[in-house]
């Protein structure tokens, strides 16, 4: 991202395995040297839950996307994320619980 | 009011000025109100100043006049005389019923309550109070507080318009000064402003009257040395301005530690009037409201948290309730940072948004604002 200062789209990683990750995705993919989100590294699943509720009131975010290690149980995980979001933001798309599941 | 307690927790304005309704859910003692340019934060700050003053007409006008909103009408001699323009309190002007302005806590709605009405409309007791009005049906402004009526002015813009006919009818002098009212008048809340350009000597002065030689005095200098003065001392000199008196008003001189004379307060620089200026108005709002526009202007960040840790600790020991509107991101970390250091130090910061026309604020918490400052989240 150019402006890094402040940034648009925001790719939240739950650590620095994951934003290397997809900054590597990114850079095999694309012959933009550029990355087309700006990272960040929030160093824990719990500081970046915590910070998903502020990320969100941010007035210039357009994207957020959220990289995080799904380990052993990626429903509760997902559903974590889903209720902290849900708890911010009054409208939240219903995902259908049974495509999660398939996932 | 118990000591201690906020005096606003929350916050609703209604058809005041720019705002058709603003709802702010949570206040905390130390507020900072960020946004664009224009979307209203100034606007805010005089909503509360109206709160806390009851409405009073004395405060009403100083805004008004404050910010050029005024009418031309003419006296009983034929000289041009300024009044306000209180079509200006009201949202878009809009002047009726369905749009008073309301100002007060979320659950005590149109606690203050200001309002146009008919001058025919009101008792006939009333109505004898004032001289007759030259002629047709006349408005008044009403203010009320907890339905106590405050008291009622005579719409003067209604009486003339220069721009309209030769005919106008003069405003007797009595009529520009009358009003009537303050029963059952509540206390207002002590509430003090501090703008965001440079202080006057006078505006130092007036607030120095009020706390020398009280324990708030240390305050004011433990807030000017911030910037490494060690400043001993400071005295107001000079008499107060008139034209009959070869003076230049009431000046501020300090003593600093190992300097044998005194040297004029102006000389040590802007940003040391500023910081003066900070604890001097901290210090006066004891119990009440401290307004601040801009409160980072003319401070280093370098010296930023130290203030903020200082505003907040007073804000606590003296429970005054502190605005301060701001577009500067050290500024907002410095609070944040502070707070995190102290002890229940109750920040929250609120934005204004402009949303489709409409205003509405994003609030973040204490605990919110510290996650914002670690992760580089903006909030402004």
């Amino acid at each position: 991202m150019k402006n890094s200062e402040n940034p648009t789209k925001i790719l939240l990683a739950e650590g620095n395995d994951d934003q290397h990750i997809a900054e590597h995705i990114w850079h095999s993919l694309s012959n933009e040297s550029q990355l087309p989100f700006y990272p960040k590294n929030t160093q824990g699943i719990n500081s970046l839950l915590s910070s998903l509720p502020v990320e969100l009131k941010n007035r210039y975010l357009q994207s957020l996307g959220i990289l995080v290690d799904s380990n052993a149980h990626p429903m509760k995980r997902w559903n974590k994320i889903l209720s902290t979001i849900s708890d911010s933001i009054p409208l939240i798309l219903k995902l259908d619980q049974t495509k999660m599941e398939r996932l | 009011m118990t000591n201690g307690e906020l005096h606003l927790s929350n916050l609703l304005i209604t058809n005041f000025r720019g705002i058709r309704n603003l709802s702010i859910e949570r206040l905390g003692r130390v507020n900072l109100i960020t946004g664009l340019n224009g979307v209203g934060k100034t606007t805010l700050l005089e909503a509360i100043r109206v709160y806390a003053a009851r409405g009073s007409f004395e405060i009403l006008n100083d805004i008004l006049y404050s910010r050029d909103e005024v009418v031309e009408s003419i006296d009983e001699d034929k000289d041009i005389v300024l009044s306000p323009d209180y079509s200006s309190l009201f949202y878009e002007g809009l002047i009726h019923e369905k749009h008073h302005v309301s100002i007060g806590p979320i659950s005590d709605k149109d606690s203050l309550k200001i309002e146009t009405i008919d001058f025919e409309d009101l008792p006939q007791s009333k109505q004898e109070l004032f001289p007759k009005l030259t002629s047709g049906n006349h408005q008044a402004l009403k203010v009320t507080f907890h339905d106590a009526e405050v008291s009622v002015l005579p719409w003067l813009s209604e009486i003339s318009d220069l721009s309209v006919s030769e005919f106008i009818s003069p405003v007797p002098r009595v009529l520009r000064r009358l009003s009537f009212g303050k029963e059952n008048m509540a206390d207002p809340i002590r509430c003090e402003s501090l703008g965001p350009g440079l202080i006057t000597n006078d505006t130092l002065a007036e607030f120095w009257d009020k706390i020398v030689l009280t324990p708030q005095e240390n305050l004011s200098l433990k807030v000017i040395n911030l910037t490494g003065q060690n400043i001993e001392r400071i005295a107001v000199v000079g008499q107060k301005f008139s034209r009959f008196l070869r003076s230049n008003g009431r000046r501020f001189s300090v003593k600093i530690e190992g300097k044998e004379e005194p040297v004029p307060l102006k000389t040590l620089g802007d940003a040391i009037i500023r910081l003066y200026a900070v604890g001097l108005a901290m210090a006066v709002s004891k119990n009440g409201f401290l307004l601040i526009d801009e409160i980072e202007n003319g401070i280093h960040f370098t010296i930023q948290q130290d203030l903020c840790r200082i505003i907040l600790e007073a804000a606590k020991k003296l429970n005054v309730q502190v605005f301060a509107t701001t577009h500067s991101i050290d500024c907002i970390k410095a609070f944040s940072r502070a707070a995190s250091d102290g002890e229940e130090s109750d920040v929250a910061l609120i934005r204004l948004e402009d949303l489709n026309g409409d205003l509405r604020a994003v609030e973040y918490s204490e605990e919110e604002l510290r996650i914002a400052t670690n992760q580089h989240i903006e909030v402004r």
